[in-house]
């Protein structure tokens, strides 16, 4: 009788306890969901605990594949570095072309201030870092980088890679910072087309085309007027409407659809970024107007 | 102490699945080995084990690369407690026991993150759920036989030797 009680009790007890930890663990999801500073600060904290050992262990993975990959391809990596010699020469020569050019850009600007035009401020600060951890990726695409608050990154700046646009940072601690990719992101990316900039778009996270099949790894969006003549192969860059720079490269239309219902016309993107292998970054801040 | 180094081996699986693992997929998809982990260690383990690497395990997923901090653990520690609970009325040396058991977790998981997360998918519907609900349990089952195997056995010495303290 006094062990079926002590049973009972001990039962009770545990339920009480699965009960506590489940709200627990329902508060904390209800606080992250909100946005609230508590549930950022135990991310951080989380982040600037665990980023330094997955960077340990990152850096010793990446070491052991890119020297066995260096020994296994050693004449398509000769030919890659011929062809880049190459490229870096004609690259010398548009850098001297520019150079050129940027005293009229100069006279421009000035002519901008003394007008009282309000514009964006360019492009300055930026910081290189590397991705050190990725989520498991089989729904929906994350990362951590090994720049925080301390390197100048702040919420919202914008995540480069050599390519093109990768994606947008939504968590800041000291010395890392968890970002997700513009594949995955919620807010709309405006973009205008780099051949007759006039053509401009948005990109959105919410939209299904039907005849797009399978648009996995692609962006999808809309032109904003179905006159606009846009085909596969045009280049998209962002307009600079928004939190995004203007003219960092997005990707390539891979197909078209005219919508007439809506009256615009749907573009499925194949995006620079190979997102899939998204190794070393750079970090810009977010656009601010000045 | 057996919940101490369940909770800990589990924060090491969390770590290189995150810096590592996550790179290595196989069909596209990357097993879950953390998953994985946590289930071996329910059905091995005592609950109050399972339970804590399940809730860490889950939390340190959500806090480096999760959007929403607290799913993952929320989750972890469900199913922790469930194949604790089931633990002592299932048939432990059957393959084909974990092999459903993993499975099962797995579509509950991957079913919890469509919904959760439905909003980041793209792609079309069959391949999302091919991909989740049926190459993902399988690649984490078939993953779990022989990892199921070394655990016990090293749970089993983990049991022994908190037992001579």
């Amino acid at each position: 009788m006094i062990k079926l009680m002590f049973k009972k009790k001990k039962a009770g007890k545990e339920m009480i306890a699965i009960v506590a930890i489940a709200i627990i663990l329902i508060l904390i999801i209800s606080f992250s969901l909100s946005g609230s500073a508590a549930a950022r600060f135990m991310s951080s904290i989380g982040i600037e605990v665990f980023s330094p050992m997955e960077k340990t262990a990152g850096g010793f993975f990446s070491g052991i594949s890119s020297n066995a990959d260096g020994i296994f391809s050693y004449g398509k990596n000769m030919k890659e570095l011929a062809r880049l010699k190459k490229e870096n020469q004609e690259l010398k020569k548009q850098l001297i072309e520019l150079d050129l050019s940027q005293e009229e850009l100069m006279e421009l600007a000035d002519l901008k201030r003394s007008l009282n035009y309000v514009q964006s401020v360019p492009v300055k600060n930026y910081v290189s870092s590397k991705v050190i951890a990725k989520n498991d990726g089989n729904v929906y695409e994350s990362f951590v980088i090994d720049a925080g608050s301390d390197d100048g990154v702040e919420n919202e700046s914008i995540v480069l890679t050599g390519d093109g646009l990768a994606g947008i940072v939504y968590e800041v601690s000291k010395n890392y910072s968890k970002a997700i990719s513009i594949i995955n992101y919620k807010s709309a990316v405006s973009f205008k087309v780099l051949r007759k900039p006039d053509y401009m778009g948005v990109i959105r996270k919410n939209i299904t085309v039907d005849s797009f099949e399978d648009s996995e790894g692609f962006l999808v969006g809309y032109m904003f007027d179905m006159d606009y003549d846009v085909s596969p192969g045009d280049i998209l860059v962002t307009s600079g409407l928004g939190m995004y720079t203007e003219g960092i490269p997005i990707g390539e239309i891979q197909q078209v659809e005219e919508d007439k219902k809506s009256l615009v016309k749907n573009v499925k993107v194949k995006p620079y970024v190979d997102f899939k292998n998204i190794d070393k970054v750079m970090v810009v801040s977010p656009k601010r107007i000045r | 102490m057996g919940a101490i180094y369940a909770t800990f081996i589990s924060l090491v699986i969390v770590v290189l699945e995150n810096s590592i693992l996550n790179n290595l997929k196989i069909f596209g998809v990357a097993p879950d080995f953390v998953l994985i982990y946590v289930c071996i260690c329910a059905i091995t383990l005592d609950k109050r084990a399972s339970s804590a690497s399940g809730i860490f395990a889950g939390l340190a997923r959500d806090m480096l690369v999760g959007i929403t901090l607290g799913v993952s653990s929320l989750f972890m520690y469900a199913i922790s407690e469930l194949y604790g609970f089931i633990s002592d009325k299932i048939f432990k040396d059957s393959r084909f026991t974990i092999f459903v058991l993993i499975s099962f977790a797995s579509v509950l998981y991957s079913g919890i993150k469509l919904l959760v997360f439905g909003e980041y998918l793209q792609g079309s519907i069959y391949s999302i759920l091919l991909r989740n609900m049926v190459v993902f349990p399988i690649i984490n089952s078939v993953i779990a036989l022989p990892a199921y195997a070394f655990f016990r056995k090293f749970h089993e010495k983990i049991k022994r030797s908190v037992s001579l303290y």
